[in-house]
């Protein structure tokens, strides 16, 4: 095969950025030329080293930068005026404490009932089984009752669906990280992507297999499949959703990316 | 089910649960939607979240002079004045780093854990490798990291959208060249 596709359209090609057609060939091109497979896959690998290496980045500082001496005044500037205001600090601080205090003794108080729900011990469920029957409510609302409760695996979250129906029906939305892969395997010529800041739509995918990728560093995320909520993502809690009625849809499975 | 992106929005820390949402501005909606994003776009630029503040700040304070762009003409118009902005800021910091060459400070840091030592390694890694790059290149890498598409990155960057793909595979290479990861 002469007619090798460049870098460019390579790149074009992994960064979904060429139109159906040219898409088309340029995927069929590089499943039966070895010189383009190979310098796409490095392609693919160096944008997935690239991704991981930022995401570095965003990680909190583990350093605070000193400060720098200049910007310390020095021991002699520190005279009356510093000392009365430590007095004043102190002695608003004691009537702080103080009032607080009575606040919270008081029955009915609203300090009393704020401290109440901070400090009642928090039930946490590791894993409880049910169907997606209960879960019409969106993410929003109050903490559902039913699902599988994990803990979001540190490279993130794979679902993975095999032989999806012609009408499958994903979403996924996230948010603190706008950012989904899904990866096609397969024939899913029909599948439509539909990408938006709030999520990503797969629409009408059929033989094949669909994989999506929730990033770890998500706090927030849902993924619906057919309609019917399968994972919620909120505030770190992940809960998986079990259908019960096995065999009439695709294959579900979630795991570790 | 699924929030779009205009749906009614409230304040972070106020729960559906109790009454009616709170409707927010536009002005707010739009800030919520965009500045996590813009943040971590900058931050990732400039490597310095007090600059990465102020520069987002500078951006949305303009954006509120521009009431006629919404949704996706906001997003690309916001990216492109932080971009300015940095690229601005870069040309003031590369006297200053001039200065400092010359004048080196050298505050003492405590002694650290080796994990934090480790992150830290880890992240001047790869900003080493950044700042190694051209400018041209971290902005077409760190737009591409952001969903923006090829017609959208020459846009901002100056260049052909026919290119968008060879300049991004050349930084991604160089970037590979630069970079050496420290094993965890």
């Amino acid at each position: 095969m002469n007619d090798h596709f460049d870098e460019g359209a390579l790149q074009a090609l992994l960064d979904g950025e060429l139109d159906a057609s040219m898409a088309d060939d340029a995927r069929r091109h590089v499943a039966g030329c070895e010189q383009c497979a190979e310098r796409f896959e490095w392609l693919r690998e160096g944008s997935d080293t690239v991704s991981s290496a930022l995401r570095i980045l965003d990680q909190k500082p583990a350093l605070e930068p000193p400060r720098p001496a200049a910007l310390v005044p020095p021991p002699s500037t520190r005279g009356r005026l510093y000392g009365r205001r430590g007095t004043i600090s102190r002695t608003a601080a004691i009537a702080l404490t103080f009032a607080a205090a009575t606040a919270v003794a008081m029955p009915r108080s609203p300090v009393r009932a704020w401290f109440a729900d901070r400090l009642s011990p928090v039930e946490t469920v590791s894993v409880i089984e049910t169907s997606t029957r209960d879960a019409a409510s969106s993410v929003e609302n109050e903490p559902r009752e039913s699902g599988l409760s994990v803990d979001l695996p540190e490279a993130g979250l794979r679902i993975r669906i095999s032989q999806p129906g012609a009408d499958l029906s994903v979403r996924v939305q996230l948010t603190e990280d706008d950012r989904a892969w899904i990866y096609a395997v397969g024939d899913l010529a029909t599948a439509r992507f539909s990408t938006s800041a709030s999520g990503v739509e797969v629409i009408g995918a059929s033989g094949g297999e669909l994989r999506l990728e929730i990033p770890a560093r998500a706090r927030s995320a849902q993924v619906e499949i057919d309609g019917r909520d399968m994972v919620t993502l909120v505030d770190g809690e992940l809960r998986l959703l079990r259908s019960d009625e096995a065999g009439s849809g695709p294959e579900i499975v979630i795991g570790p990316r | 089910m699924f929030a779009c992106e205009n749906e009614i929005r409230v304040h972070p820390g106020r729960s559906l649960s109790s009454s009616q949402p709170v409707v927010v501005s536009d002005f707010d909606a739009e800030y919520e939607r965009l500045q996590p994003a813009l943040w971590r776009y900058v931050h990732r630029l400039v490597g310095d979240p007090d600059v990465a503040d102020d520069v987002v700040q500078e951006a949305f304070v303009r954006l509120l002079g521009r009431p006629d762009l919404t949704g996706d003409a906001a997003r690309l118009w916001i990216y492109t004045v932080a971009t300015n902005l940095v690229r601005d800021r870069g040309r003031t910091g590369s006297r200053r780093k001039r200065l400092l060459a010359a004048r080196p400070i050298m505050p003492k840091s405590p002694p650290l854990p080796s994990e934090r030592v480790e992150r830290t390694e880890r992240i001047e890694s790869v900003r080493r490798a950044l700042d190694a790059m051209p400018e041209r290149d971290r902005h077409l890498l760190l737009m591409r990291e952001e969903g923006f598409s090829y017609q959208e990155i020459a846009e901002v960057v100056g260049v052909a959208p026919g290119s968008v793909g060879t300049l991004i595979a050349r930084a991604t290479r160089r970037f590979i060249g630069l970079y050496r990861p420290i094993e965890e």
